[in-house]
């Protein structure tokens, strides 16, 4: 996979900007206006479009815009077995983290038949020859919308709700790699959203890619609810409890962070790949090419270029389709002004 | 009543409760009467000030709850001379591309009674004992959403007619007994720091109390919409006759306070140390180390610590977690301080 990538390859986190046109007939397939036909179009369409911005905005790496997934780990609620919903505790005003649906576990929860993960796999295999990127939740994020109680099937204990993901991501991981899937990440925004348990988390991932044969990624950041955070925004406290995962690289956002904390990576020792967010996914304000070079080469200042590749902090989902791909642009822009000024091209 | 070494400050909006956002929908759809709205604005004022009063705010506002939608979307439906244009994109997430502007279409002019901060104002002088500022947003703010036309020569010219405007609404909040007074200037465009100045002065002309000039890079829905850096705005902005700064750095990690050292000298800074972007709850120990870091480049008699910017567009129990968490963290500081000296 590696052979055609240039130094400091870009790719995207997962997740593009949906179009308005696909709200639109998100609502309307919600209203039960669409019939099975109309409803497959609009996904595989959405799907094609986000690839496309991807390939045309010169993105080295593409996923499939996650565009078959709703607020980020919602659709995968509707793939277990054992939960009910509940009502989210505000339905007014400002959307933040208690207006969102909630469930609770009636028994131990299952995934009997898959996250659908590997579907989006196969699908966004047919319609590119650009190298791809697979990506899927991490059991603490899986959980994050889970509410658990005293008396509930977990005894209100999440880790174990979280250990309970764990074989079901692994399958899929499994599957994923029998689909094709020589990359893959794990999103696990949720352990710095629920913090202090980083060594079990390290178990946990680690039991998830448990002989699964491809390049795993990791993805920890603070939280992106229609671009806003939620966890304290360090890694500091994770370190070096993180070096214990079996990953071949971390995808770290810095750029909603003043880059604070890149110079961490001299303390750490940079033993793996690491992905650097260079792109702000949530301020609307359009870096220039030469902020993102800026960005690159003061990551370049602590992480070797051959391990260095270019990201947005985070996934597009929450922010307007244009301002999505305007961004891709200019991170791609951006990186070959880095490559030329480092002297790697 | 003397302020606190230290004092805490909110910027302008507060979280507003559900029933807010239920009964300006219901207004919308013609449901309510001026009646019915007055009240429900009222109410909104009042709780508004009681959350900032419990938290323990020292300087408050009225939430700027009366304040509709954006910020200045409420005096653009009151504006004479401009006329909306259409919006090019309606549908998806939220972006500024989807907020009306509007076309200058004569001279603009504001009705005879002025804007209604004089009337905002006036309730709640009369609704709290606190120390109360006024806050109004700055002429470049108030014609961001403005296209020039023909009438105007372009946006520096719309927003000289702002401070005009400005002027008369500050000297009648003034009249009406107000003693600090904040312009906010979130949405500058590409206007250099010296002449974001010279509007703030054109704007505070003969407005003789105590002026902040508040100066962010954008919070519409916790998002930012500028490059985050102050440094492009200095030394040109010291011209303003502000006697306080109110700048954002906690959602900054932050980054540029050693501008402070440099340019701060003699005047006060009204730092941002709560971060109303983020939902984490910022706790009284992180509150407190932020304030020993801004002590560092300002003393402790020139500061005022505030959120970075308004609750506008933050649930109103964040609102109410991170304005206890700044108070609790100025009072720790403050204990520090006073049992060193």
């Amino acid at each position: 996979m590696t052979a055609d990538l240039p130094p400091i390859p870009t790719h995207v986190m997962g997740s593009h900007g949906f179009p308005g046109w696909f709200w639109t007939a998100l609502d309307r397939i919600k209203a039960g206006d669409y019939g099975q036909t109309d409803v497959k179009e609009t996904f595989d369409d959405a799907t094609q479009l986000a690839i496309r911005d991807q390939e045309r905005a010169g993105i080295d790496i593409v996923c499939d815009g996650e565009m078959r997934r709703f607020f980020f780990v919602q659709t995968f609620y509707a793939k277990m077995d054992g939960l009910e919903p509940v009502e989210p505790l505000r339905k007014t005003g400002l959307y933040a983290y208690d207006s969102a649906p909630r469930y609770r576990p009636r028994q131990r929860v299952t995934v009997p038949h898959g996250l659908g993960v590997v579907e989006e796999f196969q699908y966004l295999k047919t319609q590119t020859a650009k190298p791809v990127k697979a990506t899927c939740p991490g059991p603490v994020t899986l959980s994050i919308h889970v509410q658990l109680r005293p008396g509930d099937a977990y005894a209100n204990d999440r880790l174990a709700l979280c250990w309970d993901f764990v074989p079901a991501i692994n399958a899929e991981l499994r599957a994923l790699v029998d689909a094709g899937a020589d990359y893959i990440q794990i999103d696990e925004p949720s352990a710095a959203i629920v913090p202090g348990q980083i060594g079990e988390y390290v178990k946990m991932f680690n039991a998830c890619v448990e002989g699964v044969r491809a390049r795993i990624a990791y993805h920890v950041c603070f939280g992106n609810l229609l671009s806003r955070p939620r966890g304290k925004r360090s890694y500091r406290w994770m370190f070096p409890a993180l070096l214990e995962t079996r990953c071949q690289q971390f995808v770290f956002e810095y750029a909603n962070r003043e880059m604070a904390e890149i110079e961490h990576w001299q303390e750490i020792g940079v033993d793996r790949d690491v992905a650097c967010g260079v792109v702000d996914v949530k301020s609307f304000y359009m870096e220039s090419a030469e902020d993102v070079a800026e960005r690159i080469e003061r990551c370049a200042q602590f992480i070797p270029v051959e391990r260095l590749s270019a990201v947005p902090d985070c996934g597009f989902f929450p922010v307007p389709r244009w301002v999505a791909f305007e961004k891709l642009k200019r991170l791609a822009a951006g990186t070959r002004l880095a490559r030329k000024r480092l002297g790697l091209l | 009543m003397t302020l606190a070494l230290i004092p805490t400050a909110v910027v302008g909006s507060h979280g507003k409760p559900s029933w807010w956002f239920a009964s300006v929908k219901a207004f919308e759809q013609g449901e309510f009467g001026p009646g019915d709205l007055e009240e429900m604005f009222d109410d909104a004022a009042n709780s508004a000030i009681r959350d900032m009063e419990k938290a323990g705010i020292d300087i408050i506002t009225d939430g700027e709850v009366r304040r509709l939608d954006g910020y200045v979307d409420s005096y653009y439906t009151i504006i004479k001379g401009i006329a909306p244009l259409p919006v090019r994109r309606k549908a998806g997430p939220w972006g500024y591309d989807q907020q009306t502007r509007y076309e200058a279409v004569g001279r603009i002019e504001t009705p005879s009674g002025g804007l209604g901060i004089v009337k905002e104002f006036e309730y709640l002088r009369s609704h709290t004992t606190s120390h109360v500022k006024a806050t109004c947003a700055g002429p470049l703010t108030f014609g961001s959403r403005i296209h020039p036309g023909t009438v105007y020569k372009g946006v520096v010219d719309v927003a000289e007619r702002f401070a005009e405007v400005i002027n008369a609404e500050l000297k009648g909040l003034v009249a009406a007994g107000a003693d600090f007074i904040q312009l906010d200037e979130p949405a500058r465009g590409n206007v250099s720091g010296e002449e974001m100045a010279r509007l703030f002065n054109l704007a505070t002309e003969g407005v003789n109390v105590k002026l902040a000039f508040h100066i962010c890079f954008g919070n519409r829905f916790g998002r930012s919409r500028f490059s985050r850096s102050y440094a492009p705005y200095f030394p040109g902005l010291l011209k303003a006759r502000a006697e306080q700064l109110v700048l954002e750095f906690a959602g900054r990690e932050l980054s540029e306070l050693d501008l402070w050292k440099r340019y701060g000298a003699g005047r006060e800074l009204g730092a941002g140390v709560i971060d109303v972007k983020g939902f984490n709850q910022d706790t009284v120990d992180e509150v407190a180390a932020r304030i020993r870091r801004v002590l560092q480049v300002c003393p402790a008699e020139k500061l005022t610590v505030n959120p970075d910017c308004g609750f506008g567009w933050s649930p109103r129990y964040m609102c109410n977690q991170k304005l206890a968490a700044l108070a609790a963290g100025a009072a720790l500081v403050r204990k520090e301080l006073s049992g060193r000296s």
